[in-house]
């Protein structure tokens, strides 16, 4: 991806530079990257004259905020006892055949993270997952495969 | 741009003439508060733009504020009625139309706006009667609340300064700058009786007080809109339906205490609250109302947006300031208190959004008036956010005084069919939990600290008994645990510890010595903790532990008597009925089911997770709970 | 004022900060976990609680006395509540006090006996338990009780923020941004952190296993023991101060299997000669002004990452420490025929900056080992010596005495005053004022028999340096020469000293530390005869004095790693990498960046050049800097960038073709 912190300086100019103004900075910045970047708070940092270890005090003190980046759809896959046994461990296959991460890892182009999650109280509908605050149960690899590639035309469609 | 008082004055004479006018012609107002839009109220807003655009009713150039005909087509804020959503009123007749969708718009243009008629299948149903009534006038729901602060239900245009001065607004803030001195207005905020509405109930005008006695040659206001309690959402609908109100009670507030400039510190989570009042403060200053030399009395104050960005903590004054100035939420100790040194040390007024929403009130109607809500020792009304399963819930106005029988009941509706009523819990997580007997209690800030709980952020919700009091206790000790900022060892600590032991109880693994430790927590976190959420965090335990100690021995000796835990429940398979099929023992994600093909099948205790799949699987409905 | 104390009335200060304080002028220490004089008031223990006017229960950090006050500072109720406090801590807390850093010295684990408490009554739940042994100061979560005292003591006291605390609630830890290693930060480990945590959270490195490995190698171990390590040894082996200290722990350490014990001091008085002709040059000539000292390796790293246009300013005279290693190395070695190979030469300071300090690449070689006063400590405890009965010996001769300034190294303003001794034997003075500017800065205005006037500070605290730098380059201050210690009130309260390490204690030792110096029979350097015999036979001239300086440059603040701006995959690329430092950000080098890469893609020249951005190139004195390839461009402007972007694109086609 290609990050010349013009955005960054953007965010900046637009909060004057002003130190008092950190959180709407980063809430700018957790916009734009879906999460705070380590350079871009280290850039934060020159730019503001603040330690970085104070703006990573404020970057994990508040919910908005992510430090791992996330794919603008978060698939959470639920690796609760009743979706384990049902074979959640192929769904998980499926999604790193599709996309090619690990759960916790987000895709070059940040459309797509997985992260595998305890219960999501959707046991009756297990095997399930969730991705944007939806969910998808009585999944098998091949919906899986399918549902994400819906997503992916999608996003081709946008652009 | 209005230059003086004088001009603001006649504005606003104008203003309500027209408003008079438009009234009694067809006005459609479409609520776009978070709930309706969220159900899209949106969708139904544009459809009604197109319909009538077609059918010619109005012209689709934009109409200026100053031309005589106006668009009926009108936003209105939140209704408190977000589960009716996308409401729907259309003036003079006053037809109060629920769950609108976009295909029932030409159904409205053809029969209410060109005939006059209700849409009947629309109506909204009265909870107490369970039949339609034409206008929400007409609703127990309306007819037993105090609208005080909540003016105008479903008839004010929330993005609208002309608006809120036709119905009277500013006309506070120009009775203030022409005629009354800071002190005599923090003598009528003091004689009011108002109190602080964003938990503690601390006497306004003593705050007002300090803040405009410190001496600084710099001042803040501050503006508390950081809700966060779950479910409860009075200020984001105060915000969202008059954003004007809380805006005019922040200009008073900055003439009185010799403020420049003001915050308003409002969650990042109210996308719309925070546009609306954006829009609130880019009006009044295009109108002269705020800004350098207001009305060109040489007072000058500005007010800017601060959004919170989660953490539920921020609704502490201190750590809302240390937040504003982009640090971490931590509270600090008091003293200093914020109207000696608050923001980057300067004398800073802080109260919640509804508190200022008080205040063009007091002015306007003057401190005998205003005392005649509420008792004596809590004056005016109170926004409430009622939920639970009840008929109706939502965010509702009473004044002070009013029982929890008369807002669950005669409001609310009571409770939907097959419940019964426990207990309400009541203010949030810093909450307590009241049980039947307090149904009568008059509800004020001093009645409910008396039976240790508090008024809150008003959050109110009902109880039934499916639900374990240990549960609910959990639940909200989960939440403060995790909204802890951290900082003092009571709270960091000892809401983890407490939680865990609560834990223990739902998963019955709880011991005589967890009762004692609970209660000695309790007590610990209480006495010791730095701020207000620390303090509080404990009522659910304590309340809970004083009304329903019961529920907590009965876990101590195996039994959830609401059946809430799970842990309590014991799956079994009642050998008359299974059929041998072995689905379920298929199903078992744990292994827990045995048995031979054609014979009944067990489950074996030890292992079983009660995940209930095998009760999904059983066709026969042989897997019983106990 | 009168107040009633547990019923007692008793007169307490007028003015003191806090409750707390004022009980503590009239002797009742009232518990608290996360007090400091020296710091903001945190208010977040909640053990310091009392109760005022038979009603409410307040903290007496937060709270002023007032006249007539009653007051009641251990009831039981408060005694359950400070129990209850106490209990949560441990709960969550690593308690393995009999293999721990601080196992004897620890505030929790003193009150956790004090309040008799033998059970825990709440669930052992798992925190996070990160160590980080990167640098010589060692972090451990696993020992952190959250009391904020290093987090105040980096960023108020010392003006850095290195370490804050991130996440909430009760996932809250202590710790350098995304939790990077302390030696990639901008930490000076001043250790001034390891002085104020009351338990083991922050510690120090231990080498003494190194020691005791070098004692049985058969190499000789040479010793030199700080001045400050002499006036606060006793403190941990529960002695009275004596003045003879020093000499007793020679006699300890040739006990132990040194061969030699230098003094520091001595090398103290070479580093003041030298600094004053240093500085006197520089007064003439007009350079590098004002003059910063260099003894104290935490400001020097400190200047290196803040103040990289400051650098030249630095002193180029090494510290005592390094100066007498070198002269051991270099010239005592030779002297007595033994290679300096087989010399391990043992350093024993209050500071934990120097052994950061030894480990540096210009230094490396020349001191093997650096202890702390407190490892020192805990050697004569292991040996069972009760060194009070030890005859007190000499410090070895050439490098054993010292004037009174070298000695006074150890404490604020010791440094200066030894340079001003050197110019009164030297160039005369004529008259000097000394004023006291704030706490933690003084100043001095002497005026030479040349009649040229020279203008001094005094500084210790690093936040209190920062402001005086500030000053610095906005040219409001005019000064010669700043002399700047890390720590409050000089070494004495360096990291490696024993605990408690307050201001008071600090008090008591400056005093000591002055009593030790005032019955030395010399003042001045000058007036050291080993000292001019070592300027006789062996500093003949600039040459040969070259050895006991030094030079520093630019240092990195964030070691991150490049930032791809323009990733390019090609081999035969050319990379150009854009600083990003605060010095270049400030003087425009992102502007440069972003023209940078509009002219790239301008020409299409996206598949050869490769555009990175990068923290620092440490050049930040002629920022902003740009790199292309292995060139540096200073003051870079995207012409300048072009036109090297020219050359190199005509030599790849030239060794192409």
């Amino acid at each position: 991806m290609e990050r010349t912190f013009q955005k960054v300086e953007e965010i900046l100019k637009k909060h004057e530079y002003k130190k008092e103004n950190l959180i709407r900075i980063l809430l700018d910045v957790q916009k734009q990257y879906r999460y705070l970047p380590e350079d871009v708070i280290n850039y934060i940092g020159v730019a503001l004259q603040l330690p970085p270890a104070k703006i990573y005090g404020v970057g994990t003190f508040y919910a908005q905020f992510s430090l791992k980046p996330k794919g603008k759809y978060t698939i959470l896959l639920c690796d609760g006892t009743a979706c384990h046994m049902e074979g959640s461990i192929s769904l998980l296959k499926a999604i790193e055949e599709e996309l090619n991460i690990k759960p916790g890892e987000v895709t070059k182009d940040l459309v797509f993270s997985v992260d595998q999650v305890g219960c999501l109280g959707a046991c009756a509908l297990a095997p399930a997952m969730v991705i944007n605050e939806e969910v998808y149960g009585n999944l098998t690899p091949e919906k899986v495969k399918e549902i994400i590639k819906k997503l992916k035309e999608g996003e081709k469609d946008a652009q | 741009m209005l230059s003086n008082i004088n001009q603001a004055a006649e504005f606003i004479e104008k203003q309500k003439g027209r408003r008079k006018k438009k009234l009694s012609n067809l006005s459609i107002y479409v609520c776009v508060g978070t709930g309706c839009t969220a159900k899209g109220a949106m969708k139904v807003y544009n459809e009604f733009q197109r319909v009538l655009e077609k059918e010619g009713l109005i012209s689709s150039v934009k109409l200026s504020m100053l031309e005589e005909k106006e668009s009926p087509l009108k936003k209105t804020g939140c209704c408190g009625r977000c589960s009716n959503g996308p409401l729907v009123n259309v003036l003079p007749h006053g037809y109060f139309y629920s769950h609108v969708t976009i295909d029932d718009v030409q159904k409205i243009v053809e029969k209410t706006i060109k005939h006059g008629e209700p849409v009947e299948e629309l109506l909204l149903v009265d909870p107490a009667t369970n039949e339609r009534v034409k206008t929400l006038e007409e609703t127990s729901l309306y007819k037993n609340q105090n609208f005080y602060i909540m003016e105008d239900i479903g008839k004010c245009e929330c993005d609208s300064i002309e608006d809120y001065m036709a119905r009277g607004g500013y006309s506070s803030l120009l009775k203030v700058l022409s005629g009354m001195t800071p002190d005599q207005i923090v003598d009528a905020v003091k004689a009011s009786g108002l109190r602080g509405r964003g938990g503690g109930g601390f006497p306004t005008g003593l705050k007002w007080e300090a803040a405009k006695n410190s001496k600084a040659d710099k001042k803040f206001v501050v503006c508390n809109g950081d809700e966060g309690d779950p479910g409860a959402f009075m200020n984001r609908t105060l915000l969202e339906r008059d954003p004007h109100l809380v805006l005019e009670g922040m200009i008073i507030a900055g003439y009185t205490v010799g403020a420049q400039k003001a915050y308003a510190y409002i969650r990042a989570e109210y996308p719309i609250a925070i546009h609306m009042f954006q829009k609130a403060i880019d009006d009044a200053k295009k109108l002269g109302l705020l800004g350098e030399n207001i009305l060109g009395t040489g007072f000058s104050f500005d007010v800017e947006i601060k959004e919170g960005a989660g953490a539920f903590v921020c609704g502490e004054e201190t750590a809302l300031l240390a937040s504003i100035e982009g640090k971490r939420g931590m509270p600090r100790p008091r003293p200093p208190f914020p109207a000696q040194s608050g923001l980057w040390g300067y004398p800073t007024l802080i109260n919640n959004v509804e508190t200022y929403a008080n205040i063009p009130r007091i002015i306007r109607d003057g401190v005998e008036k205003y005392r005649q809500l509420g008792v004596v020792s809590s004056p005016g009304t109170k926004m409430f956010s009622v939920t639970g399963p009840l008929k109706v819930t939502g965010i509702i106005e009473v004044q002070f005084g009013t029982t929890l029988r008369k807002i669950i009941y005669d409001i609310c509706g009571g409770l939907i069919d097959g419940e019964e009523f426990k207990a309400v819990q009541i203010g949030g997580p810093s909450g307590a939990c009241l049980s039947r007997e307090f149904l009568d209690m008059p509800l004020d800030y001093d009645t409910l600290r008396s039976a240790d709980a508090m008024v809150g952020s008003g959050g109110i919700v009902v109880i039934t008994k499916r639900t374990c009091m240990v549960e609910v206790a959990r639940f909200f000790l989960d939440f403060t645990k995790r909204e802890s900022c951290g900082k003092c060892i009571p709270c960091r600590e000892g809401t983890m510890q407490a939680y865990t032991i609560l834990e223990k109880f739902t998963q019955g693994k709880a011991t005589t010595q967890d009762l004692q430790n609970l209660e000695f927590l309790a007590k610990l976190i209480k006495s010791t903790s730095l701020c207000g959420l620390g303090k509080t965090a404990p009522n659910p335990i304590i309340s809970t532990l004083k009304l329903f100690k019961d529920e907590y021995i009965s876990h101590l000796n195996g039994i959830c008597p609401s059946g809430t835990c799970t842990a309590f429940k014991k799956y079994t398979i009642n050998q008359e009925l299974c059929k041998g099929c072995g689905l379920c023992a298929r199903a078992c994600p744990q292994g827990a089911i045995t048995g031979e093909r054609g014979k009944p099948y067990r489950i074996d205790q030890e292992k079983c997770a009660k995940c209930g799949l095998c009760v999904e699987k059983c066709k026969f409905k042989a897997i019983e709970i106990l | 004022m009168k107040v009633f104390v547990n019923d007692r009335e008793i007169e307490l200060k007028n003015g003191s900060r806090n409750l707390l304080e004022a009980l503590r002028e009239a002797g009742i220490e009232i518990p608290n976990l996360c007090y400091l004089s020296e710091t903001s008031i945190y208010g977040a223990c909640r053990m310091c609680l009392v109760e005022i006017d038979g009603k409410e229960i307040v903290t007496s950090c937060t709270t002023k006395p007032r006249e007539g006050m009653r007051i009641k500072t251990n009831t039981p109720q408060i005694h359950e509540l400070r129990r209850g406090i106490l209990e949560l801590l441990l709960a969550t807390h690593n308690r393995d006090c009999t293999t721990c850093e601080r196992n004897g010295s620890c505030k929790l684990q003193k009150y956790a006996e004090d309040f008799g408490i033998r059970n825990v009554r709440f669930a052992q739940i798992k925190k996070n338990t990160k160590t980080d042994r990167s640098a010589p100061i060692i972090r451990d979560n696993s020992k952190c009780i959250l009391c904020g005292d290093c987090v105040r003591v980096c960023e108020e006291v010392q003006g850095i923020g290195v370490i804050d605390f991130a996440y909430r609630g009760f996932s809250t830890q202590v710790t350098p941004v995304f939790e990077t290693e302390l030696s990639k930060t901008e930490c000076v480990y001043c250790g001034q952190c390891v002085a104020h945590c009351p338990t083991a959270a922050l510690t120090f490195r231990s080498d003494l296993d190194r020691l005791y490995q070098a004692l049985s190698s058969g190499k000789t171990v040479i010793g030199m023991i700080a001045p400050a390590v002499r006036v606060a040894v006793q403190e941990d082996l529960s002695m009275d101060s004596d003045a003879t200290m020093a000499e007793r722990l020679v006699a300890f350490l040739k006990m132990s299997g040194f061969s030699k014990v230098f003094d520091v001091a001595f090398a103290a008085d070479l580093v003041a000669y030298e600094e004053a002709h240093e500085l006197y040059e520089r007064v003439v000539n007009n350079e590098k002004l004002p003059l910063l000292t260099s003894c104290c390796p935490a400001w020097v790293k400190y200047v290196e990452q803040f103040y990289p246009k400051y650098v030249e300013n630095l002193s180029t005279v090494k510290s005592p420490q390094q100066a007498l290693g070198t002269i051991v190395k270099k010239i005592y070695a030779k002297k007595i025929g033994i290679n300096p190979e087989d010399i391990v030469l043992v350093s024993f300071m209050p500071c934990t900056a120097k052994k950061f300090e030894a480990e540096r690449q210009e230094h490396l070689g020349m001191v093997d080992l650096v202890l702390t006063t407190k490892e020192l400590s805990q050697m004569i405890k292991a040996s069972g010596i009760n060194i009070k009965q030890l005859t007190p010996e000499p410090f070895d001769k050439p490098f054993g005495i010292s004037s009174q300034g070298g000695l006074n190294f150890g404490k604020t303003g010791g440094v200066f005053a030894t340079v001003v001794e050197v110019i009164r034997d030297e160039m005369g003075i004529e008259n000097e004022e000394y004023h006291d500017l704030q706490p933690g800065v003084k100043s001095a205005v002497l005026t030479l028999k040349d009649g040229r006037v020279l203008k001094g500070l005094v500084v210790f605290g690093l936040a209190n340096a920062r402001d005086i730098m500030k000053k610095v380059m906005e040219k409001v201050l005019d000064t010669n020469i700043i002399e700047v210690m890390a720590c409050n009130y000089g070494c004495i309260g360096g990291g490696g000293q024993p605990y408690p390490n307050d201001s008071k204690v600090r008090q008591t030792r400056a005093r000591i530390l002055k009593e030790t110096a005032s019955i030395k029979a010399i003042n001045s350097p000058v007036e050291n005869y080993y000292l001019q015999k070592l300027y006789q036979e062996e500093f003949k001239d600039q040459h040969t004095r070259h050895m006991i300086h030094t030079e520093y440059k630019p240092r990195k603040r964030i070691e991150s790693e490049d930032i791809e701006i323009l990733p390019l995959p090609k081999e035969d690329k050319t990379t150009v990498k854009v600083c990003l430092g605060t010095s270049c950000y400030m003087k425009g080098s992102y502007r440069v960046l972003s023209q940078l890469v509009e002219s790239v893609k301008k020409d299409s020249l996206g598949d050869e050049i490769e555009v990175v951005g990068t923290f620092c190139l440490e050049n930040c004195d002629k920022s902003p800097n740009v790199m292309v390839n292995d060139k540096l461009i200073s003051e870079a402007t995207l012409e300048k960038v072009e036109e090297v972007l020219k050359e190199c694109q005509i030599t790849k086609t030239e060794s192409q073709s």
